[in-house]
């Protein structure tokens, strides 16, 4: 047991990786544009739930926000030491690989988490609350969508970058064309796509209403939990494997 | 034994840049190009490398993939075009073809997708590497250096966005019976296209890489970009949806930020067509949304040329 201990070392390294000063600034500020919409739509007098899940929730947090921290927060757990080298101290370590894993993916998937679920709550909070019951079901609803995007994103692209420089621009490729253009195409890939995992997760609370909610809550769960559970054995059997960049980038 | 050796002396007293450091080795007496020419090298290189030419076949697989793909539909009409043409004139029904003025509305997406990989390729490794110096004390100065690269990705976009629509006009031609008619016919509808992919390359390119030169790390960059892009689509959207219960006004002037948006608008302006309400909702018209383009070009090319003036190099 004595290699779980490392597991907050590790934790604490990788998130000092992942919030820069400016960067972490950034990213706050892309996660406050919700909450800062939402308090537009209040001002307007707009507080019903389904504009703001279809206006704010669905096209901003969902489809910009939620994709774009935990890819980048994915791909950059082990990105970064790639990329700066420092992977050779890592792996050096006498640290079992699933525990270099799973530490990392923890402390990535926090704060994602943080960020987006904490920027709905607060959106949520101020327009959808004042709605009543339902408002807080839906903002709980869209909170769980968050936690079940930012695992499945998180740990796909954790995996990913272990085996490529690129996973990043995959990741944001994966984005714009497989979850925003052919998932519009073809309604088949509700089986094989994050968004639609996390809103069919959502549903467990609240029926979100958007239009395009394909998965019940039972299969959405189990088709995020296998992602999540097959991405992370991944990542470690490649860690197991990983040969150190060469020269050649 | 003090006399001085004449070989060593007498070309640095003359030239005034080696006269402190002058160990002695031979001067460099060729022609010196100039800056024009070290400006017209940094392009060709960076063109080069944005589509991964000199460069491992991993770094060609992003650029030829997504561009391949944009022109995938309007080489696959142009293969088709017999058959279409046929089908055309047994049933009498016009076909449902791809346009020249809605291409690009159609499929800006890799578009989008190929300035966000290619973008920070251009610009972030030299300063990851920190060989921005190295440029610096040569002939070329910094903004000579942001021009080349922006001209680098811009011809690169200006290929990308020209080729499908080379093929459609292609595929058109060869849908008709009568050649040279054909080609009278479809050249005044075609032409436009050009104007329209340099504007496009133009904002694009400009946009990317102002956005990317804030940060040495491709990561960082490539996030910047999308995430610019995406939420200044989606704001003015999301403020207009508002603006129109709350009866706010100028609320529509907002799309004239959007980068994509006001790109399409600006090409119903090109193409002489009418706006398409299922992108462009408000009251501006294509002639506004050219105006913003253009605008947004400029604005972003001063940013381009600020961040790399003030560059710690």
């Amino acid at each position: 047991m004595g290699s779980i201990a490392a597991m907050p070392e590790i934790a604490r390294v990788t998130l000092r990786q992942l919030l820069g000063r400016r960067r972490t600034l950034l990213l706050v500020l892309l996660s406050t544009l919700p909450v800062l919409l939402a308090l537009a739509f209040r001002v307007a007098g707009e507080t019903e739930i389904e504009r703001f899940s279809r206006r704010i929730f669905d096209t901003i947090s969902m489809t910009i926000l939620l994709p774009l921290v935990a890819i980048l927060f994915g791909s950059g757990a082990f990105g970064a030491e790639i990329d700066d080298g420092t992977i050779v101290y890592l792996l050096a370590k006498p640290v079992p690989r699933w525990v270099v894993v799973a530490s990392k993916a923890l402390s990535a998937i926090a704060i994602a988490i943080l960020l987006t679920g904490g920027s709905t709550a607060l959106a949520g909070f101020i327009d959808m609350v004042p709605a009543g019951g339902d408002g807080v079901l839906a903002t709980e609803a869209q909170v769980l969508a968050m936690v079940v995007g930012s695992a499945c994103y998180v740990s796909l692209f954790l995996a990913l970058s272990l085996f490529t420089r690129r996973a990043l621009v995959i990741g944001i490729g994966y984005m714009l064309v497989w979850e925003g253009a052919l998932s519009l195409m073809l309604p088949g890939i509700a089986n094989l796509s994050i968004r639609q995992y996390s809103l069919g997760a959502a549903t467990a609370i609240y029926n979100l209403p958007l239009q395009e909610t394909r998965l019940s809550a039972e299969t959405a769960f189990l088709l995020a939990g296998v992602l999540v559970v097959a991405s992370l054995a991944i990542a470690t059997w490649r860690l197991m494997r990983f040969e150190l960049p060469g020269g050649s980038d | 034994m003090t006399a001085p050796n004449p070989a060593a002396t007498s070309p640095a007293a003359s030239s005034p840049a080696g006269s402190i450091y002058d160990l002695g080795y031979r001067h460099y007496e060729g022609k010196r190009n100039g800056r024009a020419y070290a400006m017209w090298s940094l392009f060709v290189e960076g063109l080069r490398n944005v589509w991964g030419f000199g460069r491992p076949m991993t770094a060609k697989a992003a650029p030829f993939i997504l561009a391949g793909l944009y022109a995938l539909p309007a080489v696959f009409q142009l293969a088709f075009s017999s058959v279409i043409a046929q089908r055309v004139a047994t049933t009498g029904q016009a076909a449902n073809l791809l346009d020249y003025h809605s291409y690009f509305e159609d499929f800006y997406y890799l578009v989008t997708f190929f300035i966000v990989a290619q973008a920070p390729e251009l610009v972030c490794r030299d300063q990851r590497y920190q060989v921005l110096p190295l440029y610096f004390t040569r002939s070329m100065g910094r903004i000579e250096y942001a021009l080349s690269r922006l001209g680098s990705l811009a011809t690169a976009l200006f290929v990308l966005l020209l080729v499908p629509y080379v093929a459609l006009f292609v595929g058109d031609v060869l849908m008709k019976p009568d050649t040279f008619a054909a080609i009278g016919d479809e050249l005044p509808k075609a032409l436009p296209s050009i104007p329209a992919a340099a504007l496009i390359a133009v904002c694009l390119a400009a946009l990317s890489l102002a956005i990317s030169s804030f940060s040495p790390r491709r990561a960082y960059s490539a996030i910047g970009i999308v995430a610019y892009v995406l939420l200044m689509e989606a704001i003015p959207a999301a403020i207009y949806s508002i603006g129109q219960s709350g009866g706010w006004a100028w609320s529509d002037k907002l799309f004239l930020l959007t980068p994509i948006t006001s790109l399409i608008g600006a090409l119903s302006w090109l193409f002489g067509q009418p706006l398409d309400p299922e992108f462009v909702s408000g009251s501006l018209t294509a002639g506004a949304y050219l105006a913003a383009s253009i605008a947004s070009a400029g604005v972003f090319i001063a940013v381009l040329m600020y961040r790399y003036r003030r560059m710690p190099a």
